[in-house]
């Protein structure tokens, strides 16, 4: 009887341990110019510090995965700052994805060639700064593993 | 070694933008499967304060010189101060001079309009300060007096210093409240100058009058003869003269003539003729008109 128990315990010990345990963590960022003390000058992006109306923001969404297993079919949604316009072909992803984008605050996502907004004679193909929310599509992520999807936005 | 870190003042395309202070929030979802269970997790949420970019100019509105006389007092120069940054500022003004004018002006002052365009004592402000919000705007006059020696020209304008802007040059930035202020102005747009144009050109009337008697009678008749010097060379436009008639007699009809024709109209106290304009390109001390007419004593 012991020892039954022992290896329940033991069995279920071990089911926990290859869980996937998935975070995502979210940052933002902006460009800088940086000098050198030999004056080279060297564009990098550091994490948001002055964000000033018509400057840039790339926005960071790093996904880990602490656990064995691998996670599937994942799915990130990002609704874009109501203050911020998405640039146009910034949306990107570490590794391979499929990427949608919405115009009606993440009712409906597809992608860019199949976005229209505007009724009649206003109806039009949308146009990046219309855009309301990003989703990122991901096959899998393997345990014990990062990756990372992200995106560029100009402040009103 | 030393680095050093410019944040890249973009090619900003809005006048206002997001207003400062503002927290802008970024959050995203995850949802994935993990054998037959599907999951949710929320990213944190990245929030970022909208900083407030101290942007204004100061812009002189005159199309051309402005002419101005000798010894005349209170005239003005006009100009527009804009704010195109994203947040509200006060802004200190100092009386500015050019370093190429030919005088000084007396007692130089700034007006802020009361919304006509127009300058008036009467309705415009005397200021040295004001608040202006995101993408507000106001029209200011620079008044001073022209001396009695003054000749040629005089730059004079306004200097404009924003309180947050103190002790920053371009692309700093200091701590205001819970955002920065960065100062996204060049120098030379914090000031502007005008230019007051001097015209020594002015217009003498000399009257003289001869009686039709050897002494004033009632019944004599008094023939008065305007004659009109231009002081300098150059053009006057819109020239008219008024005269009254002097009391204890009347005009006679149809006596009023300029240049010996008869021209101009009396309205029952004052004679006036619309000369228009007169052009002196030679100094001269000859008369260029004359208005005559006549009345007599009742």
């Amino acid at each position: 009887m012991k020892k039954i128990v022992l290896t329940a315990l033991i069995t279920m010990a071990s089911s926990i341990n290859i869980y996937a345990n998935i975070s995502i963590n979210s940052d933002s960022y902006q460009s800088v110019i940086k000098i050198n003390e030999d004056g080279t000058k060297k564009k990098e992006w550091v994490k948001a510090e002055k964000v000033l109306p018509g400057g840039v923001v790339k926005y960071v969404n790093t996904l880990n995965n602490d656990g064995v297993e691998t996670a599937t079919q994942l799915v990130i949604n990002n609704p874009i700052p109501k203050e911020m316009q998405y640039l146009s072909s910034s949306a990107e992803c570490q590794g391979s994805c499929v990427i949608y984008y919405s115009v009606d605050g993440g009712q409906t996502f597809k992608k860019p060639s199949e976005l229209f907004v505007g009724l009649g004679q206003e109806r039009h193909l949308a146009k990046a700064e219309e855009y309301t929310n990003i989703r990122w599509v991901l096959d899998n992520l393997s345990g014990n593993s990062q990756s990372s999807v992200g995106y560029k936005a100009r402040l009103k | 070694m030393k680095i050093v870190l410019f944040v890249v003042l973009s090619t900003f395309l809005f006048a206002q933008g997001v207003p400062a202070g503002t927290k802008i929030e970024n959050q995203a979802k995850l949802e994935y499967r993990l054998g037959d269970n599907n999951i949710t997790v929320y990213s944190n949420k990245v929030i970022d304060t909208v900083d407030q970019k101290l942007d204004m100019k100061i812009v002189c509105q005159e199309a051309e010189e402005v002419i101005v006389g000798v010894s005349e007092v209170k005239r003005a120069l006009t100009f527009r101060l804009v704010n195109s940054g994203n947040g509200s500022d006060n802004y200190l003004f100092s009386p500015l001079s050019g370093a190429e004018s030919n005088f000084n002006v007396l007692n130089p002052e700034i007006y802020l309009d009361n919304g006509d365009g127009i300058f008036s004592l009467a309705n415009d402000k005397l200021v040295e300060e004001m608040n202006l919000s995101a993408d507000g705007n106001a029209t200011l006059f620079f008044v001073g007096d022209i001396p009695d020696d003054a000749d040629k020209y005089s730059d004079n304008g306004i200097k404009v210093a924003s309180e947050k802007q103190e002790g920053l040059a371009y692309g700093e930035s200091k701590q205001v409240d819970d955002y920065y202020a960065l100062m996204a102005v060049e120098e030379e747009s914090l000031s502007d100058l005008c230019r007051y144009k001097v015209s020594h050109l002015a217009i003498e009337l000399e009257k003289t009058a001869t009686l039709s008697s050897d002494a004033l009678y009632r019944g004599t008749t008094i023939h008065y003869k305007i004659a009109l010097r231009v002081k300098g060379t150059g053009v006057i436009r819109n020239v008219l003269v008024e005269d009254l008639i002097p009391e204890g007699t009347e005009y006679l009809p149809n006596s009023l003539q300029l240049n010996g024709e008869e021209y101009g109209d009396f309205n029952g106290t004052a004679i006036s003729v619309n000369v228009g304009e007169i052009t002196q390109e030679v100094e001269s001390d000859e008369p260029q008109h004359f208005v005559t007419f006549d009345v007599k004593v009742i």
